[in-house]
């Protein structure tokens, strides 16, 4: 497949090719899904090494499911980020379990350009205070406002009705904004 | 009321930092390990070839009637009939019965049925 056709390939198109045997769907999907879920997963779970192996045993379902896919019921990305929902879901319930404090630390590697500490800071601050809201409104929040998905799509990921997303996500950004109030000037958002 | 602003504000720039620039950057060995999977995992020519082709509903039928052969004996048989509906129509049907499917004029079922004369005769 030639490279610059690779982006108009439609995710199910290239399933399909998958499916088939063609070698560079596997490279080409790979590529495209991977910082999505990986993405979401860490927004979600705050853990690098957890949201790394979300992400990997979310696509490894993918891969598995690839000949027996059926064409219109779903789109690829809806079923993937079902399947990494339930999956963070499984683990912050185990991690629950053991450990009460589910806000993880965020990462402190000293970054030596000003703003790159600026930047790092805001989405340290940001993780934290998704932390601090429930699973189901961080997952409803993150997709809405992180990926940018359509409250239809967000209900049929996290099989709710679209008010309960409304719902969620109105909460969860009046929760966040709350946790976050106090700290503008310090994230450098102190004209706005 | 300019505060709720402000906060919005601070959360809408915070997502699309998110979304943008602060996205978490994905490892070179995750990657190396997904594309892995993904190779493992795809099924190959070899496999592909074994695995039985899907009957649509045409080839179901075609191979329960007995194939093509029988597709051409149903067809001839078909317009036989066709035929003969339309050519024989009052020579072969006898009067009576062709009266009663056109049913311009007032026809008996006794007229169809004889086996009133037949009792008759008894």
């Amino acid at each position: 497949m030639p490279y610059d056709a690779q982006e108009e390939v439609p995710d199910e198109a290239l399933l399909v090719l998958y499916a088939n045997g063609d070698p560079s769907a596997a490279r080409i999907l790979t590529l495209r899904m991977t910082p999505r879920v990986f993405s979401h997963a860490y927004r979600v779970l705050g853990d690098r090494a957890e949201a790394e192996d979300v992400a990997q045993e979310a696509l490894m379902r993918l891969w598995k499911i690839a000949p027996d896919w059926r064409s219109g019921e779903a789109k690829v990305t809806t079923w993937l980020f079902r399947v990494v929902a339930n999956l963070c879901t499984d683990r912050l319930r185990k991690r629950r379990g053991v450990d009460l404090d589910t806000v993880p630390e965020p990462e402190d590697d000293t970054a030596s350009a000003a703003d790159m500490m600026q930047e790092r800071a805001r989405m340290d601050a940001l993780q934290q205070a998704l932390g601090t809201l429930s699973d189901r409104q961080r997952q409803a929040v993150v997709l809405r406002h992180i990926e940018g998905l359509g409250n239809p799509e967000i209900a049929e990921i996290m099989e709710i009705s679209v008010e309960a997303v409304e719902s969620l996500t109105a909460r969860g950004k009046r929760a966040l904004a709350k946790v976050l109030a106090g700290r503008r000037e310090e994230l450098g958002y102190s004209d706005g | 009321m300019a505060e709720k602003h402000q906060d919005d504000a601070l959360l809408d720039a915070l997502f699309a930092e998110a979304a943008g620039d602060g996205k978490p950057e994905v490892s070179a060995d995750l990657m190396a390990r997904i594309l892995a999977d993904a190779e493992a995992m795809q099924p190959t020519a070899a496999a592909l070839a074994a695995r039985p082709a899907r009957q649509g509903l045409f080839s179901q039928f075609m191979q329960a009637i007995g194939g093509w052969p029988s597709l051409a004996g149903l067809a001839t048989a078909t317009v036989a009939g066709v035929w003969i509906g339309f050519s024989a129509y009052g020579t072969i049907v006898p009067s009576s019965v062709a009266d009663l499917i056109e049913g311009d004029s007032q026809t008996y079922l006794a007229y169809v049925d004889a086996s009133y004369a037949l009792a008759g005769e008894e």
